[in-house]
């Protein structure tokens, strides 16, 4: 195996919540709580969980623009979090960024080449001509054309937003692009040509990418892996045909029968997970899935299960997984 | 477009109208006037308007009204750009620092805050009188009482830019701060502050001739509305356009000031539809 190009161990991130202007801590949410994978170069790390579950914190952390509590983050065998200034801001044109909004993630105030030549105004490549140049190769290679070049941001759709903000990503050549929600705040029938747009792009530059959604069939799609977070940890990581033919942790399981299929005669057995994520700043005792895992027994609720490295690629958090004996089953046992 | 809006907005094209008048009777001072401002006609006291040799009457020495006015509106402006200019410079500055420097915010609006308790023409005219009356003087005085309040308001659209994707995105890209204050933040928190400025601008004017009128702006005999309704006042019984006449002046300007800013507002910033101060 070749060295990952992103080794995360044990990432946290705390924020502390006071109690008005006195500055009273009351407590801490436990936004990502020990988090650790790596990133192979060239594949694509899906990232899923429900709402609040810590993944764009994870997305924010990777790229700096949230400083992690505690943890590491190496990206090509240098400590990331080591980088202070200059040299921080020359690593970050190999680490890019892009969004779930394409109206707030765009300046309203710039045009398109004000906005996919910034990168290369600020780490100074080339001299007016050539980045005019680099420029009208990335927007033509997202799909957009020269007459867009003058416009501003209000002046597109929300794909061609989205479009522009890849661009953007691309200026720098990076080596990995974090795609927080990239697609999920579009349209399904311009999701598809924005995810196939990121596939080509990967293919024929090379990219890898961390796959940040909630949208497990936009996951499938474009993932070589998939890791799936509750409640700032990561429960189950996969290869993706492997995780989706076969779930191992419950809440896993939970998740994929929500999917919708396409021929709904077929039944598949929905399982409904009850009651609502608790709250980051008082996670549950033991594993913290027990609260709504239909599973569930005493050892889960005092007793946190580690992550068992299963092989094949497959690691997975759950006391019900044991080598050798068949796995938990959520539709079966109910 | 938004100058397309703004050319559809009557009441900000009444408001430019006024304003436009006023611009022009203070460029056209030299050609309006038929005499100095400052010549005395002693034959001549207390013309009514109509006169003549003097359209909009005399004053207690005979100086010429229409002639006063004209170049007091030269003086206003003066004043009401200089404000405009300082208060706009040092209100972004300070309310960016604060806004975007979250460190700097306790100490900066904290100094603002002890400027805005006391009332503005309070602190206008101790400032004003401290300084002695002069032109300059006047500007530093209001300059230095609505920079805070222009600051206040910077600082609560920065606050809310900063938080921006776009800004997350200028980071990802290298971006450092200076770059991403001065080139993301601040031009797009400039629509309320530009709303503000027409406001102080009106203020300016107003506050203007109360200090020359309290006798700490430009000193006397200068032509200044504040200046002119001072000089008629004893007479406002007998010759009551003395003062009427600098008194209307002073409105117009501020009711054309204040509707462009209201047309402003609307067309730029439709969120903040109540005015403040």
């Amino acid at each position: 195996m070749t060295a990952p190009l992103l080794d995360i161990v044990d990432l946290k991130k705390h924020f502390p919540v006071r109690r008005s202007a006195f500055g009273a801590r009351r407590g801490v949410i436990r936004a990502v709580d020990g988090v650790s994978f790596q990133v192979e170069p060239g594949e694509t790390l899906g990232l899923v969980g429900e709402s609040g579950c810590g993944k764009s914190t994870v997305g924010r952390m990777i790229l700096r623009l949230i400083e992690p509590s505690s943890g590491s983050i190496r990206f090509a065998g240098e400590d990331l979090l080591a980088l202070e200034g200059e040299a921080l801001r020359r690593r970050r044109a190999d680490l890019q960024l892009i969004f779930q909004d394409p109206y707030g993630s765009l300046d309203p105030r710039q045009t398109v080449e004000q906005i996919v030549g910034e990168p290369l105004v600020i780490h100074g490549v080339g001299d007016r001509a050539s980045r005019r140049e680099r420029v009208l190769g990335l927007i033509e290679r997202v799909g957009l054309g020269t007459d867009h070049l003058r416009r501003h941001p209000h002046e597109f759709s929300g794909g061609q937003r989205q479009r522009i903000g890849i661009a953007r990503a691309l200026a720098l050549n990076p080596k990995l692009i974090v795609c927080d929600e990239a697609v999920s705040a579009l349209d399904v029938s311009i999701q598809a040509q924005v995810v196939n747009l990121l596939k080509r792009l990967q293919r024929d530059i090379g990219l890898t990418y961390l796959f940040i959604a909630h949208d497990l069939a936009v996951v499938r799609h474009i993932s070589t892996r998939v890791a799936v977070m509750y409640l700032g940890r990561i429960v189950e990581l996969a290869p993706t045909a492997a995780l989706f033919d076969k779930p191992l942790h419950p809440y896993t399981q939970a998740l994929l029968s929500a999917i919708p299929r396409p021929k709904p005669e077929i039944k598949r057995g929905r399982v409904l997970l009850t009651g609502d994520v608790p709250s980051p700043m008082t996670p549950p005792s033991g594993c913290r899935f027990h609260t709504r895992c239909p599973l569930a027994f005493d050892r889960c609720r005092v007793e946190d299960p580690v992550t068992q490295n299963l092989g094949a690629g497959r690691s997975v958090a759950c006391h019900l997984v044991r080598p050798g004996e068949a796995p938990p089953d959520i539709r079966r046992d109910m | 477009m938004p100058i397309r809006r703004l050319l559809r907005h009557r009441l900000f094209m009444t408001g430019l109208s006024l304003f436009v008048f006023v611009v022009a009777a203070a460029v056209a001072a030299e050609w309006i006037a038929t005499q100095s401002p400052t010549r005395m006609n002693m034959r001549m006291r207390f013309a009514a308007p109509g006169d003549a040799r003097f359209l909009l009457g005399t004053d207690a020495f005979g100086r010429d009204i229409l002639a006063r006015l004209a170049y007091g509106a030269q003086v206003s402006l003066r004043i009401g750009v200089m404000v405009v200019l300082f208060t706009g410079f040092f209100g972004t500055f300070f309310g960016a620092i604060a806004g975007y420097f979250r460190k700097l915010d306790n100490p900066v609006m904290r100094v603002m805050d002890a400027f805005m308790a006391f009332p503005a023409i309070l602190l206008a005219i101790a400032i004003a009188a401290a300084l002695g009356p002069s032109e300059l003087n006047v500007v530093i005085a209001l300059a230095a009482v609505y920079t805070p309040r222009t600051a206040r308001i910077v600082r609560a659209s920065v606050l809310v830019v900063r938080e921006a994707e776009f800004v997350q995105a200028a980071r990802v890209a290298g971006a450092g701060e200076t770059r991403i204050l001065l080139g993301h933040v601040l031009p797009n928190s400039l629509a309320p502050l530009i709303v503000q400025l027409t406001f102080i601008f009106a203020y300016s004017v107003l506050a203007e001739a109360v200090l020359s009128f309290l006798g700490v702006g430009p000193a006397p005999p200068t032509p200044t509305w504040g200046n002119m309704i001072a000089d008629g006042r004893n007479f406002i019984r007998e010759a009551p356009w003395i003062t009427l006449m600098p008194g209307v002046a002073i409105s117009i300007t501020v009711l054309g000031l204040n509707l462009l800013g209201d047309g402003l507002r609307d067309v730029l910033d439709p969120r903040m539809k109540v005015a403040s101060s």
